[in-house]
């Protein structure tokens, strides 16, 4: 294949898988911020290495697997803070994901409706919380409530969501066509 | 059933994680519930996996721009350190990868009033808006032709519509029902909520109530619990109606019905053969026999979008794309169209670079052969589609006839795009079987791969319309 074709072949590829990607990072890096550099370092690794990934193999679980070595190159790089979660951990975390694959992406596909169903206010916390990215502080006079409120508000709407897609997960319309 | 101390206890421990106050002991503990129990294990990853999600869903952040990832060749060390500024990188990964759908926050300028919450053996006939369960509803028309579809208005006023009906989406909290039934349940702070019908408006005082208008206008409502107003456009008539009270709406005045509490008569509205004919009618791919699919050319190996129709033209063989259409005509009732226009909603489909794409020429062409019309978006190949051509912008010109072309100026991508005329019009009168295949091919052949790969909305896009047949029709 001439190189432009494994430009548009990688392009592909990272759009199908990069979702889960990022959410695998998420797993074992929490920061936001530190999770996008992650997720940024591990993109640009993965396409200079994409010549070795074997076209027809599993993509998501290759990419995933560069990915978990930029966590613990990202680790070492940086200052060891008592927050880290330790290196058993990362495995055991990562491992998870990799056996939960094809469910979790089910699950992302269920998590819209859910969302879709929550009640308006819900949905304007979720909106400033991921849309706007603002800290439950910026958000508090926003929403006429108190932090603690919005803590335990968001609190709610994950566990909701949550169930909300651990319900749905199951139904005929969303297996896998 | 109340979950386990342990699972409240990790739920407790991802709060602090992801809002609050994450300490190291909360560290300590979390990795000890997490590798103590596989069921914690799940738990926990399928907590952060969602918290993920939905951040992504919002704003793409963490993207890498592809332009400049891809700046750099496969196994080959980049020559620099690549710093990554934070914010300009959003905004060109944003556009690189632009595909994101945007649930939480509909686009600005097209305010969301409804969202699609759930649709109940639902058949949806020619709709401006999406039909499908979660998306968010702009101003437009809903045609349910059988089943029922719930709706929440953006002021929390709950809808089921019951096919066949068609309504019309007006503002958050208002809406306006051409034929058809729908009950609503109205909470406190959606007061106010409005139905209007060809001749009178409903306003809700706070209440359970049904709905219903034939094609005529006549019309009926049943208060189930609390209380409405009926305002009536010609007679100016107002009534205030209660629990389980009724009123019959007719062109010229209102009628109370008292004590109506058996199955509210809905008039026979259900009879198309009887509506009187409009003169212009909008179909569109998603309706009837109508289908939509896309083919790509041999040895591509990677299916792609399943809400995007795609059209590519490269010189790689094997990459190239055609759109296929087919419109049920049968609406017409053999009436003759004097105009018409197809109008196609493009967005950026996350493939290639916009930046890198020139100006595209696209043509639309009718299949004139109509012994081809029977294709299906499943079995649709490159090479078994109708009037193949092995050209990706042509088509078998014994087959088809071109209709007309427009084009999308240089680096755009998105954006809604028609083509009218009377050659459109004609090809359609020429129709013998009420279905009427139309191929959307890409001209413009791009000299690299990595221009932009167009998409068009197809029959399943969460919120563009469909590929869409406006037609003016004459008198027979």
């Amino acid at each position: 294949m001439s190189p432009p074709d494994r430009a548009e072949e990688f392009v592909f590829l990272l759009a199908r898988h990069e979702r889960l990607l990022g959410a695998y990072v998420m797993t074992m890096v929490p920061h936001p911020q530190d999770a996008d550099d992650i997720l940024q370092e591990a993109k640009v690794v993965m396409w200079r290495n994409f010549a070795k990934f074997e076209a027809g193999t599993n993509f998501g679980a290759w990419a995933r697997k560069v990915a978990f070595h930029q966590v613990l190159a990202y680790r070492k790089r940086k200052h060891r803070d008592r927050l880290d979660f330790s290196e058993d951990f990362l495995r055991t975390v990562s491992d998870e994901v990799e056996q939960s694959a094809d469910r979790l992406e089910q699950r992302e596909r269920v998590l819209h409706d859910c969302v879709a169903k929550l009640p308006p206010e819900h949905r304007d916390a979720l909106h400033l919380r991921y849309q706007e990215g603002l800290s439950l502080e910026d958000m508090a006079p926003r929403l006429e409530r108190t932090v603690g409120a919005l803590y335990r508000l968001l609190s709610r709407v994950r566990h909701v969501l949550h169930e909300c897609v651990s319900k749905n997960l199951n139904r005929p319309e969303n297996e896998p066509a | 059933m109340n979950p386990p101390d342990s699972q409240l206890e990790l739920r407790e421990l991802c709060d602090r994680l992801l809002d609050g106050d994450f300490s190291p002991e909360d560290r300590a503990r979390l990795e000890a519930l997490v590798l103590g129990d596989p069921t914690l294990r799940r738990l926990y990853v399928e907590i952060m996996h969602q918290h993920a999600a939905l951040r992504q869903n919002a704003s793409r952040l963490g993207d890498v721009p592809l332009s400049e990832v891809l700046q750099m060749s496969p196994d080959e060390p980049p020559k620099k350190v690549i710093r990554f500024p934070r914010w300009p990188l959003q905004l060109a990964a944003a556009v690189a990868l632009g595909f994101a759908i945007w649930w939480l926050a509909p686009h600005p300028a097209e305010k969301s009033l409804a969202t699609l919450v759930e649709t109940n053996g639902a058949r949806w006939d020619n709709s401006s808006l999406p039909t499908v369960p979660g998306s968010p509803l702009r101003a437009g028309r809903l045609r349910l032709e059988s089943g029922v579809a719930r709706l929440v208005f953006q002021s929390g006023a709950e809808v089921s519509l019951e096919g066949p009906a068609e309504l019309e989406l007006q503002g958050p909290n208002t809406c306006f029902l051409h034929s058809g039934a729908l009950t609503a349940h109205v909470p406190l702070q959606a007061h106010g909520f409005t139905v209007g019908t060809a001749h009178a408006q409903l306003i809700d005082h706070g209440t359970d109530f049904g709905i219903s208008a034939d094609p005529g206008g006549r019309g009926q409502v049943q208060v189930l619990k609390g209380e409405v107003e009926l305002r009536h456009d010609q007679s100016g008539e107002t009534r205030l109606l209660q629990t389980h009270e009724s009123a019959a709406i007719t062109p010229d005045r209102l009628t109370q019905v008292r004590g109506a509490d058996g199955e509210p008569d809905r008039y026979a509205f259900v009879r198309p053969n009887s509506a009187p004919h409009p003169s212009t009618l909008t179909l569109t791919t998603a309706g009837g026999a109508g289908d939509a699919a896309y083919v790509v050319s041999p040895n591509s190996p990677i299916h792609l979008s399943d809400t995007l129709l795609l059209v590519k033209n490269a010189p790689t063989k094997g990459y190239r794309r055609k759109a296929y259409l087919r419109f049920d005509l049968t609406p017409l009732r053999d009436r003759p169209v004097a105009e018409a226009s197809l109008t196609l909603n493009f967005e950026a489909t996350g493939f290639g670079y916009a930046s890198l794409t020139g100006e595209c020429t696209f043509a639309v062409y009718g299949l004139v052969d109509d012994t081809q019309d029977d294709w299906s978006a499943e079995t649709l190949t490159w090479e078994n589609a109708p009037a193949f051509s092995p050209d990706a912008g042509k088509v078998d010109a014994s087959r088809a006839v071109k209709l007309g072309t427009f084009t999308t100026p240089r680096g755009v991508v998105s954006g809604t795009f028609a083509i009218e005329g009377q050659t459109l019009a004609d090809f359609l009168n020429a129709d013998t079987n009420r279905r009427a295949t139309l191929i959307v091919v890409r001209e413009t052949s791009e000299p690299g791969n990595n221009a932009a790969v167009h998409g068009f909305a197809g029959n399943h896009h969460p919120t563009l319309a469909p590929p869409t047949l406006k037609l003016t029709l004459a008198d027979r």
